[in-house]
């Protein structure tokens, strides 16, 4: 990271120009942002719609990948509809949910939902295919309880699974709920990433990047890795 | 006084599943309370079907299995022995015999361990654990369940004859003092040879029962010499 910061700092002195500020110009404007302007209201609402969006799509995402997963007849009839969903543009289907649902925050989560649903549900079609069948034979032959046999002998299997649908879940949401602001919304780092934009104000874009990107690296380090270490421990085994 | 019947076996037809011709075509069986019966034969013929029909794993069958004159899929649960431990890779040693058996508390979990060898392993992960560690880990679940019936599907295969003698020894500890009624499924003529008190051998296509033989010595009394005698008999019957 000092490396990057002294790279940045050289070539903003070698450019010289306004449209390429100095780390320090940047802090300086996180810093005048934060404490003067919208920064943390902005950055309040993208998370706020971020995080609708994945417990949105993962409910549903690991809902149609369990059913897929389980019933071959169920995949047969919807694995296409699953393979346009994972190819669809983004930018389309926010464009639709929009001019259907008018600019509101519904349309935008449903959009950003939409985006990613598809890629939770094929990650949970292929862990409950992988279920090792043995266990779930030693469960059936110690006639060990329904949801017992869930909490204990299914849930724990297909977690890797659920970690990894969040893990590229949060990074296909991070940055499209970024783009569907600038599309339309009134607030959050991707509008105020858009405004800046028309104003060509390249170092308050950098200070609303810096600071998205600071929260997301914190995401991943305080909650993401200490979750798989204690949830996925095991695997070190 | 004869002892009484732990589990019967009648059974009209057993199909292959997905392929065509009889896996059993008429089979009966009888095996007594506290008896240690063995069925060997040939890879193939039918025997791991056989005790997942007697778990009430495999129901798709004509005819009839009782355990303790209940059909299978409605009695209580066997203790059963896979091929493979099938242990819980994300469960420490006591909570995968507490998994299959909630009425298990964690000091009789430890306390069976402990009679397997393995106090002090409670909280081991099966990925720390030797593959006769997680064999042993497979029997003391089977226990925790209390059987009236200890099912042994092949659990001698794929290990050295070190780990092989100590898991013999075991069982054999385990059907003298718990005395539940045992059913072991085995290739291997010795292993039956060792453990049983009577040896169902099956062969053919479809499987039937070529010989029975009653071992009548103890099992502490089977010597290396007395158990050979008995796989010699065994061979020369299935070479009939």
């Amino acid at each position: 990271m000092p490396l990057l910061l002294l790279v940045w700092q050289v070539a903003a002195m070698l450019a010289a120009h306004r449209l390429f500020p100095a780390p320090l110009a940047v802090f300086q404007e996180i810093w005048m942002l934060g404490t003067e302007r919208y920064l943390f209201a902005d950055l309040g609402k993208t998370l706020g719609r971020a995080a609708l969006a994945f417990v949105a799509a993962m409910t549903i995402g690991v809902l149609i990948g369990g059913a897929l997963g389980r019933a071959r007849t169920l995949d047969k009839l919807f694995s296409s509809w699953i393979l346009i969903g994972l190819n669809v543009p983004a930018i389309v289907v926010a464009i639709a949910c929009y001019i259907w649902l008018g600019l509101s925050e519904f349309a935008l989560i449903l959009a950003v939902t939409i985006n990613k649903a598809p890629l939770v549900a094929v990650t949970m079609r292929e862990g409950v295919r992988a279920l090792d069948a043995g266990l779930s034979e030693l469960a059936l032959a110690y006639r060990v309880p329904f949801w017992r046999r869930i909490r204990l002998f299914v849930v724990p299997q297909l977690m890797p699974f659920v970690l990894t649908a969040a893990r590229t879940g949060l990074s296909l949401i991070w940055k499209i709920v970024l783009v569907f602001e600038v599309l339309g919304s009134d607030g959050g780092v991707g509008f105020r990433i858009g405004v800046y934009f028309q104003n060509f104000d390249i170092t308050g874009i950098l200070a609303y990047t810096l600071t998205f990107m600071a929260v997301v690296i914190a995401f991943e380090y305080l909650v993401m890795r200490p979750l798989e270490q204690r949830i996925l421990g095991w695997r070190r085994a | 006084m004869a002892a009484s019947i732990a589990v019967s076996i009648d059974i009209r037809a057993k199909r292959f599943d997905g392929a065509t011709g009889l896996l059993f075509d008429g089979l009966t069986l009888d095996v007594a309370e506290g008896e240690v019966l063995a069925l060997v034969g040939p890879s193939g013929v039918g025997k791991s079907t056989l005790l997942r029909m007697i778990a009430g794993l495999d129901t798709d069958f004509e005819g009839r299995i009782t355990v303790f004159g209940q059909g299978a899929d409605e009695a209580g649960p066997p203790g059963f022995v896979f091929q493979d431990p099938r242990l819980l890779p994300w469960l420490g040693a006591a909570e995968n015999i507490r998994a299959v058996s909630p009425a298990t508390t964690l000091d009789e979990a430890i306390s069976l361990l402990g009679e397997m060898g393995l106090a002090g392993y409670e909280t081991t992960l099966p990925g720390n654990l030797s593959g006769g560690m997680q064999r042993r880990v497979a029997l003391a679940r089977a226990l925790a369940v209390q059987p009236q019936l200890l099912l042994l599907d092949e659990p001698f295969v794929s290990i050295d004859r070190k780990l092989v003698r100590e898991l013999h020894e075991v069982i054999g500890r385990i059907a003298e003092q718990r005395r539940p009624t045992m059913i072991l499924v085995s290739h291997d003529p010795e292993d039956a040879a060792r453990l049983a008190d009577r040896i169902i051998q099956l062969q053919g296509r479809p499987a039937r029962i070529i010989a029975e033989t009653r071992v009548d010595i103890a099992r502490a009394d089977r010597d290396p010499s007395r158990v050979l005698g008995i796989v010699a008999e065994l061979e020369a019957r299935a070479d009939v």
